[in-house]
């Protein structure tokens, strides 16, 4: 990855989660709530996409 | 009593079928040919190509469910349609060939008062020479495919636990391949499965794509909310390729594969090589390749499909260019004009143009996406041409109440690798509208509401619940049809 970084590569550029993004990725509580949005909007496309 | 004839069991026939049964009951007939006796929850076979799911898992037998729901079931293929009828008969038929053990060969012409054409697409592995299972790479858009994709992987990881280093190559197999949906995904699951056995140090990974931009995913990409910006699904796909250290080749057009060679041209012109032990690259998409006959049997093929195989419905299909292109260009009805007794949903439908802008490079290879049709539109517009389908049956009604455009519904793609509740990484991406509608979302191109790519366990769980709820569905167990499409 460094030297990705150091050769100006486009690889280099890309937004990496700092490890407080990827504790709340796992963190169960948050997730559940997570899922319920989701859901949520999922089934809200799927009924508001036809008549 | 009408009959409807549905050609195809998949996600778009099979809701089709479903919903054409239900609704019409016992008075009418509803035949369904489709060559495989099996049905597959196609998204799932990712698992299959990882080795996380058997075959068994993603499908089951056809016969069963229509056995209990009265439909009549032909394992065949159709080979042509006759929407005029011919000499002998006035109403409209399909000539279909058996497929089944007990009748394999025989041929049958099925006449119908309503045809659904529910065919998907023909996985066109000819148009790369040296591309698919059967030549020099895997694929996983069936489960056979999918579980020769596993053991292929295997032996990649047999070779890299003797520490062998191996070069893993995922992606699209033609210029104008689509479907990058299921190839990130399937990229993302083998970069899991490696590092779970600690084996990344020996694996290069490489997703090569003909996007223009990373997650473009054949809809010119799309506006997300994140981290309090409003970013393009470019930063997000790119981002979570790095975090699992894969690299990325993208403009790329994969015109040849040799034995652990891809050939591509890129979209400067140059023509490059990338060398691989394991690649798993998706083919071309084209239509079913069924040719149509009028009453004498003079070939009108090209009146009822466009030249790519797929059927031509109620959509815009004049030639425009891209600044032109309109969300109202895409099908409501899925009605083919010709003939208004023929339906098209699912992938079957001709599309009037691609949502990503047309890429050549400068020795005229279009590299760029096709238009993807994912399972929600497919499983939509096979319920909505079922319901107009009843109306006009029960009804008589001229006018369509029934309407789905994907220029106004949804897509969600889950991305999920891994295993079990708490361990997994995932990602789930919405699109609302599929294609973007300039006009309604002037600043976005769609609702940025509910446009969303958000990684975390919580899509892995939606993957799963889907999983089940799907098969649930399409099994036809008590209030399947409660499961929205
Ligand atoms: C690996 C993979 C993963 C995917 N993951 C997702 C996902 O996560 N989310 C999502 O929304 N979409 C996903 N998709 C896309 C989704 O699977 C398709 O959009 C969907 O299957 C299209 O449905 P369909 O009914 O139009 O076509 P298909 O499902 O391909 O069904 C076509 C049917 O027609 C039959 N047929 C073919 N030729 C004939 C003939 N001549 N006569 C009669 N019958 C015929 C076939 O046997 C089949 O039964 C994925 C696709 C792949 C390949």
């Amino acid at each position: 990855m460094n030297n990705l970084r150091r050769d100006y590569h486009e690889e280099a550029y890309p937004p990496m989660p700092t490890s407080t993004t990827r504790f709340w990725r796992k963190e169960i509580f948050w997730q559940l709530s997570r899922f319920f949005v989701l859901n949520f909007k999922i089934i809200r496309i799927v009924v508001l996409g036809h008549s | 009593m009408a009959t409807v004839v549905v050609l195809g069991a998949g996600i778009a026939g099979h809701t089709a079928a479903a919903f054409l049964k239900k609704k019409l009951g016992k008075k009418h007939e509803v035949i369904v040919v489709s060559p495989n006796s099996y049905y597959q929850w196609i998204p799932s076979n990712i698992w299959v190509g990882v080795g996380r799911m058997t075959v068994d898992q993603v499908r089951f037998k056809l016969h069963k469910v229509y056995d209990r729901w009265k439909i009549v079931y032909k394992q065949a293929k159709a080979i042509s349609i006759h929407p005029e009828g011919n000499e002998t008969q006035s109403k409209g038929f399909v000539s279909i060939e058996y497929t089944s053990e007990d009748k394999r060969g025989q041929k049958e012409e099925v006449s119908y008062d309503y045809l659904v054409n529910a065919t998907g697409p023909k996985l066109n592995f000819e148009g790369t020479p040296g591309l698919g299972p059967q030549q020099h790479t895997v694929s996983v858009c069936s489960y056979d495919h999918a579980a020769h994709a596993w053991k292929e992987l295997q032996e990649a990881i047999q070779k890299m636990e003797k520490g062998e280093k191996q070069r893993f190559v995922i992606g699209t197999g033609h210029p104008m391949a689509t479907c990058q949906g299921a190839a990130f995904e399937y990229i993302l699951n083998v970069a899991f499965e490696i590092r779970k056995r600690k084996l990344d140090h020996l694996a290069e990974i490489t997703w090569l794509t003909n996007e223009y931009e990373l997650g473009d995913f054949g809809m010119g990409g799309a506006y997300i909310k994140r981290g309090g910006y409003i970013t393009s699904t470019k930063v997000f796909a790119e981002s979570f390729l790095l975090e699992h250290n894969i690299h990325w080749v993208k403009r790329a057009g994969v015109y040849q594969v040799e034995p652990n060679r891809i050939h591509y041209e890129t979209l400067e012109g140059e023509k490059k090589q990338i060398d691989f032990d394991f690649a798993m690259l998706i083919p071309g998409f084209a239509g079913a390749g069924l040719k149509a006959f009028d009453k004498n049997n003079n070939d009108i093929t090209s009146t009822l499909f466009a030249p790519s195989g797929f059927m031509k419905v109620d959509a815009d299909y004049t030639a425009k260019p891209y600044e032109a292109w309109k969300a109202s260009d895409w099908p409501e009805t899925y009605r083919n004009p010709t003939y208004p007794n023929i339906f098209a949903p699912g992938i079957a439908f001709a599309p009037p143009h691609p949502i990503s802008k047309p890429m050549a490079s400068p020795n005229g290879t279009n590299i760029f996406p096709s238009p993807p049709r994912t399972g929600m539109p497919s499983g939509v517009s096979g319920k909505i041409v079922a319901l107009n389908i009843t109306n006009l049956i029960k009804q008589g009604e001229h006018s369509l109440k029934h309407r789905a455009s994907m220029g106004k519904m949804g897509a969600a793609c889950i991305v999920s690798a891994g295993y079990g509740m708490t361990n997994g990484a995932a990602a789930t991406m919405t699109v609302y509208p599929i294609v973007p509608d300039w006009e309604k979302y002037p600043e976005w191109g769609r609702n940025i509401n509910y446009t969303m790519g958000e990684p975390g366990l919580a899509g892995h769980w939606l993957k799963w619940t889907m999983h089940y709820l799907f098969l649930h569905k399409a099994k036809g167990y008590p209030f399947w049809w409660l499961v929205p499409e």
